[in-house]
């Protein structure tokens, strides 16, 4: 038999390693991705909270081998920084609160239209997630600065007598906001609505609701883990806001992020990792919560 | 003699769960070796361990004499026929085929030769340069046998292959497995659910149930005599009565001093059942009268004739007469079956019985009418409290 | 249609109902539409809010003028040229290039290999990983960054190549985790073991069977970590230097100062590779679901 002979050729000149078991096999596949977390994440992370427990000094940034609560007394007693963590969170509720309605509303349209329609809606949001923050903000600045496109627009149109203030104040800090947050929103409601049957809508309108009254019954009850889920991650994100508060904000809208920058670069190490390591809590803290109430309804979801 | 396969006590178990318990079984060189049992009673997994995706918690799994336990699958010269085929879909099907033989290191052009001859053994040479994902069922099923033949396995491994296939090309299938095994004398072991199947393909059977091995043979032995109650119910349908020992050995049965006396109640019937020291006054007994050896007739003015012709005896007080048990009942229903008949009798309490009978030999009966149920009581099994069979 | 017939109410009824369907059915219509014609005009002021900007910003940069006006008054390359001409913004566009052409790598690479590994552990252990895995993704990044660049600091290797991949990947690497996962759980398992069964070792099972099979996956993984690390630049502005700094983190140093146009050309060039990434990736591995899986 010539055909078992070609196989017993072949097979000596396997490499005979020896076969993994399989929990080495899967300890190196978790590797890359372990150490690196490690490395680059969980030490770094553990070292700013070794910092922000350092004495305070004003001759250098940062004095090694020191104990001390200087920083977090620090962020208590200031005024100042008990204002700009008011703000932060006001702003963060603001700007969530926005962007999942309005994030809402355009997955629910997206998931409603067909063919161009839906691939232009989607094309759009991905566009608009994947372009860089500089790019979107100082769009933004240019479109909605006192003599940009809108202002031009609406003056011309005769709506507004002077221009309107759109950026360096709290609507400007929003409008960017948006810009960053509004496309994630868009897609944690969508991939929830993607595995409702499109054909609801219509039973219910054949049961005599209106369109609005069956998205409201019958759609947005399905829609709400992928809001929790977009609010969660929009909440997180402008609770953290650097770039939309530092180029369309004023010098009277300081978010958390800011002033961290603010504290490094003029060296107050513990001040500005103490910041960080509040602001980290504050954020993972109302994660958890909105993951928790989330599972405790029923919808076990990946970020 | 030792098998080409020998599975020496193994168990395998998914955290708390044990699917397989003490398993050891033999598959012997040339042989095709079903494993037959309901879905969950860890055939599959069995299978699963002798290809090495399953490591058995204990045990051994010896492969052509060589002990493969900790080897992976890629290490064992078996090959499987998954359930689903599982072809490689960026492949085409000559690649499918010759992937096992490239992973040996064979060379391309030996490689393609060889695929050209293993699919023209399933006679698939035309859609060598097909990708498999346009293929119909019973295609893909060839080439999943072509494939795993490719590297010419100690033995191959087969995985309920047929059920995803209607009926009549399953059957088809079947039969070209069975003429593939019996031209190649590959041995293989094929676990599935259809006991039709099994006794269509097998040269031996070997019965799961709730992971444990409960009887090995060749399915005439394993039809003819099943070892416990679970066998007799699985293989084919039956009629179950129950009944209680009421008299236990030595006790005037009539049949000798070795037999207990076995009431049931649905039935009115007291039978002699040849236990030995195996029952005793009170256990639970079950038997089963399968609905071929029941003898149905019409009942004509309380007495009744045999559809064989012989006048019927009266029965005894214990319900029997010439070595028969003997039933009163109505047809409840009657259904055509295609090649026979199968009449459902109620025989009070609510308890029914059936009686199959080939269509040119139906006794006539339509729903409503009374009749009389007759069977050799040594044609009935009997299984004790256990489940096991009480055997003379 | 013969269901809803009976139940519309105010309509002529006439004995076949069907047939007096459409009239009460039109009427109540007239309400919604212009409810349904609002809620439109809604979604296209929300899609123009998102997209015009960017239209706006990839025209300013064609102006002949140096400020800021739209539409541009008169149209000219004039601009394109001085970005070329200029060293700073070549050297960050080849720093761009540099972390993306690294995180991509990194990222997909540890993304890919816990993907594989991942589904082995079961139970607590995974979700220990899989949490690890998501979490930087929603530390905010001036923590992030500014945890690099004091610890990196430590030992002077803030603002190389590494620090910026890095920070890069911390970010990257979850995304492309979740879509070679979501990729995997389409997979079918059965066909790996067949390729073990017939002798190929798990690494041979991989590059034969797993990877052709998952590639608009692994694709779209790579994608993503590119496009990540090409627009990331908070986490930069804090752990590059003069030597590594990306294009965004210059083009935000710039805008510090004043409303450039050069920033309008490289926005326009940022936008444009986002555009070629996105069509790419929707051709390879859908648009349906590059936007569900990330």
């Amino acid at each position: 038999m010539s055909d078992a002979d070609a196989v017993g050729e072949g097979r000596p000149s396997r490499p005979a390693l020896p076969s993994l078991p399989a929990v080495t096999r899967t300890r190196l596949l978790l590797a890359p991705l372990v150490l690196f977390d490690l490395l680059a994440f969980v030490v770094p992370m553990g070292y700013l909270l070794r910092v922000s427990l350092s004495e305070r000094s004003t001759r250098q940034a940062l004095v090694r081998g020191t104990w001390s609560v200087d920083g977090y007394r620090f962020l208590l007693e200031s005024s100042l920084l008990r204002r700009v963590f008011v703000f932060t969170v006001l702003f963060a509720v603001v700007a969530t609160l926005l962007a999942v309605g309005l994030g809402t509303a355009y997955a629910y349209a997206a998931w409603q239209a067909s063919g161009a329609v839906r691939t232009v809606l989607l094309a759009g949001i991905v566009m608009s997630m994947f372009t860089t923050l500089v790019v979107k903000l100082f769009a933004a600045l240019v479109v909605f600065s006192p003599n940009g496109v809108v202002n031009d627009a609406l003056v011309a149109s005769g709506l507004v007598g002077t221009p309107l203030r759109l950026i360096n104040n709290e609507i400007g800090l929003v409008i960017g906001q948006l810009y960053v947050v509004l496309p994630y929103t868009v897609l944690s409601v969508y991939s929830v609505l993607t595995s409702l049957d499109e054909h609801l809508v219509e039973a219910a309108n054949d049961l005599g609701a209106t369109p609005a009254r069956a998205a409201r019954e019958v759609v947005l009850p399905h829609a709400v883990p992928g809001m929790a889920v977009g609010g969660v991650i929009a909440f997180a994100w402008s609770a953290g806001a650097f770039a939309a508060p530092a180029l369309l904000g004023s010098k009277s809208e300081l978010t958390v992020a800011v002033e961290v920058q603010n504290r490094l670069t003029s060296f107050e190490y513990p001040v500005a990792a103490a910041l960080s390591v509040v602001l980290t809590t504050v954020v993972l803290a109302v994660l958890a919560a909105g993951l928790y109430g989330l599972r405790r309804r029923g919808g076990g979801h990946d970020v | 003699m030792t098998g080409v396969v020998e599975l020496d006590g193994i168990r395998v178990t998914y955290g708390d769960v044990t699917a397989v318990e003490e398993l050891s079984l033999s598959v012997r060189d040339g042989e095709l070796f079903c494993l037959l049992g309901p879905s969950g009673c860890g055939k599959t997994t069995t299978l699963r361990a002798v290809a090495g995706f399953e490591s058995p918690a204990a045990g051994r799994v010896v492969l052509g004499g060589r002990d493969v336990t900790g080897l992976a699958p890629y290490d064992r010269g078996c090959a499987t026929v998954f359930q689903d085929w599982a072809l490689f879909p960026n492949k085409t099907v000559a690649e499918n085929v010759a992937f096992g033989l490239k992973m040996a290191g064979v060379p391309a052009e030996r490689r393609r030769e060889r695929a050209r001859e293993q699919l023209a053994t399933v006679e698939m040479t035309d859609h060598a340069d097909d990708p498999p994902g346009e293929l119909s069922g019973g295609q893909k099923q060839r080439v999943a046998l072509a494939r795993s033949l490719a590297v010419d396995p100690e033995v191959l491994l087969l995985d309920e292959p047929l059920s995803n296939l209607d009926k009549r090309l399953r059957e088809t299938m079947q039969l070209e497995i069975k003429e593939i095994q019996e031209r190649l004398e590959t041995p293989m072991l094929y676990v599935t659910h259809d006991q039709e199947e099994a006794f269509t393909l097998a040269d031996r059977i070997g019965i799961m149930n709730d992971g444990e091995l409960v009887q090995v043979g060749a399915p005439r032995t394993v039809y003819d005599d099943p070892v416990d109650r679970f066998v007799e119910a699985f293989l084919g349908s039956t009629n179950f009565l129950s009944g209680r020992v009421v008299a236990g050995t030595g006790a005037d049965t009539g049949v000798g001093p070795d037999a207990v006396a076995v009431e049931f109640p649905v039935a009115g019937l007291r039978t002699p059942v040849p236990a030995g020291d195996d029952l005793a006054v009170g256990d639970d007994v079950t038997a089963s009268v399968r609905p071929e050896v029941v003898d149905l007739a019409p009942a004509v003015d309380g007495a009744a004739a045999s559809t064989d012709g012989g006048a019927a005896s009266e029965p005894d007080a214990t319900g029997h007469a010439d070595g028969r048990a003997i039933l009163a009942g109505t047809v409840s229903e009657v259904v055509y079956r295609g090649s026979n008949v199968r009449h459902h009798v109620a025989v009070g309490d609510g308890a029914e019985l059936f009686v199959e009978r080939p269509v040119t030999d139906a006794p006539g009966l339509a729903a409503g009418d009374a009749a009389r149920l007759s069977w050799d009581v040594t044609d009935a099994y009997h299984f004790g409290p256990d489940g096991a069979r009480v055997r003379p | 249609m013969s269901e809803s017939g009976p139940r519309t109410d105010g309509g002529t009824e006439t004995g076949t109902g069907t047939g007096a369907a459409p009239a009460p059915t039109g009427r109540r219509l007239g309400g919604a539409a212009v409810g349904r014609w609002l809620f439109r005009a809604g979604v296209g002021v929300v899609f123009a809010f998102l997209l015009a900007p960017i239209a706006v910003v990839v025209a300013t940069s064609f102006a002949e003028t140096g400020s800021l006006t739209f539409p541009p008054k008169g149209l000219s390359l004039r601009w394109y040229g001085e970005f070329l001409g200029s060293s700073r913004w070549r050297r960050a566009a080849l720093n761009s290039l540099v972390a993306a052409g690294g995180t991509t790598v990194l990222a997909t690479v540890a993304g890919t290999t816990a993907a594989l590994g991942v589904s082995d552990l079961g139970g607590s252990r995974e979700a220990a990983v899989l949490g690890l895995a998501v979490l930087p993704l929603l530390v905010p990044g001036v923590v992030l960054g500014s945890s690099l660049l004091v610890f990196l600091g430590e030992f002077d290797l803030q603002q190389t190549y590494m620090a910026v991949v890095a920070a890069h990947s911390l970010w990257a690497t979850p995304l492309a985790f979740s879509v070679v996962r979501a990729a995997l759980s389409r997979f079918d398992p059965r066909l790996r073991e067949a390729a073990l069964d017939l002798g190929a070792s798990p690494f041979r099972a991989f590059f034969e069977v797993v990877a052709p099979n998952i590639r608009s996956g692994l694709f779209a993984a790579a994608l993503i970590a590119f496009v990540v690390s090409l627009q990331e630049f908070i986490m930069t502005l804090f752990v590059s230097g003069p030597d590594t700094r990306t294009v965004p983190v210059l083009a935000w140093n710039s805008l510090r100062g004043s409303l450039d146009p050069l920033v309008s050309v490289v926005s326009t060039l940022l936008v444009a590779a986002v555009v070629v990434a996105v069509a790419v990736g929707a051709a390879v591995a859908g648009l349906e679901r590059l936007a569900t899986d990330t």
